[in-house]
């Protein structure tokens, strides 16, 4: 009897054993890629309408009319992507500007339909820049090159954009983005379109994802059991 | 003998209720990592919302489920509901603190949010060379 008794109580030990050995060996989490969408406190379905304004231009070639660039691109793109109207205003920028000021955007933007102002700042500058190169050359006839540095020069071009989104009704800063890209070519005669549509549609991209919450692949870990602390 | 008898026989008895006790309560455990693995299963086969059913269904019968509140919250990101998801990840740190694997989740949404409120490029251009 005693025997009997001592192999079921054996039985239960071990059986509790296994239990819990089997569930300290199963996989407690999962990693998972999926597409998640990007963070944005906006949500543009909101907004009935979008009014483009003119950007205000701090820097620009006298023979590229960047105004008119941005506005015609930022246009086009806002169209492919947005559902709601889409509108075009002329403001007069003042002398003094005051970005974080309600009042200051309410006397810009006022009366525009409880839409979504869609402003900001540009600049676009081409400069040309010596930079330290190096070009190979055969000093002795023979499988060795050496490599000699001399100067050459290279056209940058920078577009700065300062975008800011407003709510009409209240002049409520809803979002403000500094954007500044760069980009080096060694071909001088290249006219300056090239270099901003490239630019630009490095900034669209940027701020894009960001209005309209695309989605980028992201990991995760989910969890498959509780975790005692 | 009878005693003897009587007495393996209460103690088989006192056994098989704490089995039967047992049971039930493995039953219940074994309810709820049913509902988080079907909801992994639909989250890994992108149907979120059905996923998200499932870990609602374990909080139900298990409220202080961290992996529930944890795989909710990946859900609710996923659907783009931040506020929620930071709620649900901040719980599930909270009934398993230093968790690694909720620690980096909640370390993803915060940046993503504190990412987004920042201005790009500033100061940092991306310069592209073009040859």
């Amino acid at each position: 009897m005693k025997f009997q008794l001592k192999s079921i109580y054996l039985f239960i030990i071990l059986s509790c054993g296994l239990l819990c050995l089997s569930s300290c060996l199963s996989e407690s989490s999962l990693k998972i890629k999926a597409e998640f969408p990007r963070y944005t406190a906006l949500k543009l379905k909101d907004f009935p309408a979008i009014v483009l304004t003119n950007f205000l231009i701090e820097q620009a070639s006298p023979d590229f009319d960047l105004n008119k660039e941005i506005t015609s691109y930022f246009l086009a793109e806002l169209k492919q992507k947005y559902r709601g109207q889409l509108a075009q205003k002329t403001i007069i920028w003042p002398e003094e500007k005051k970005w974080d000021d309600r009042q200051f955007w309410l006397g810009l933007v006022r009366n525009d339909g409880g839409g979504l102002v869609f402003t900001g700042t540009a600049s676009f500058k081409q400069e040309i820049r010596k930079t330290l190169g190096t070009r190979d050359y055969q000093e002795v006839e023979g499988p060795f090159r050496a490599s000699k540095p001399f100067l050459e020069e290279r056209t940058v071009a920078t577009l700065s954009l300062r975008i800011f989104l407003i709510r009409s009704e209240t002049g409520d800063v809803l979002l403000k983005k500094e954007y500044k890209e760069t980009r080096a070519a060694e071909n001088f005669r290249e006219p300056m379109d090239f270099a901003f549509f490239e630019l630009v549609q490095l900034i669209k991209t940027k701020l894009f994802n960001l209005l309209f919450a695309i989605e980028q692949p992201e990991e995760r870990y989910l969890l498959l059991k509780d975790f005692k602390p | 003998m009878k005693s003897e008898s009587m007495n393996a026989k209460r103690f088989i008895r006192r056994w098989v209720v704490i089995i039967l006790v047992l049971a039930s309560l493995a039953c219940q455990k074994s309810q709820v990592k049913t509902q988080l693995q079907v909801g992994v299963w639909a989250a890994q086969n992108d149907l979120w919302e059905e996923a998200i059913f499932h870990w609602k269904k374990v909080l139900e019968i298990k409220p202080d489920s961290a992996a529930a509140h944890n795989n909710l919250g990946v859900a609710y990101e996923k659907k783009g509901l931040w506020e929620e998801a930071l709620k649900e990840y901040e719980q599930a740190l909270k009934l398993t603190p230093k968790n690694t694997y909720v620690e980096s989740n909640l370390k993803k949404i915060r940046k993503k949010m504190k990412d987004a409120a920042q201005p790009e490029s500033k100061g940092k251009p991306s310069e592209k060379e073009k040859k």
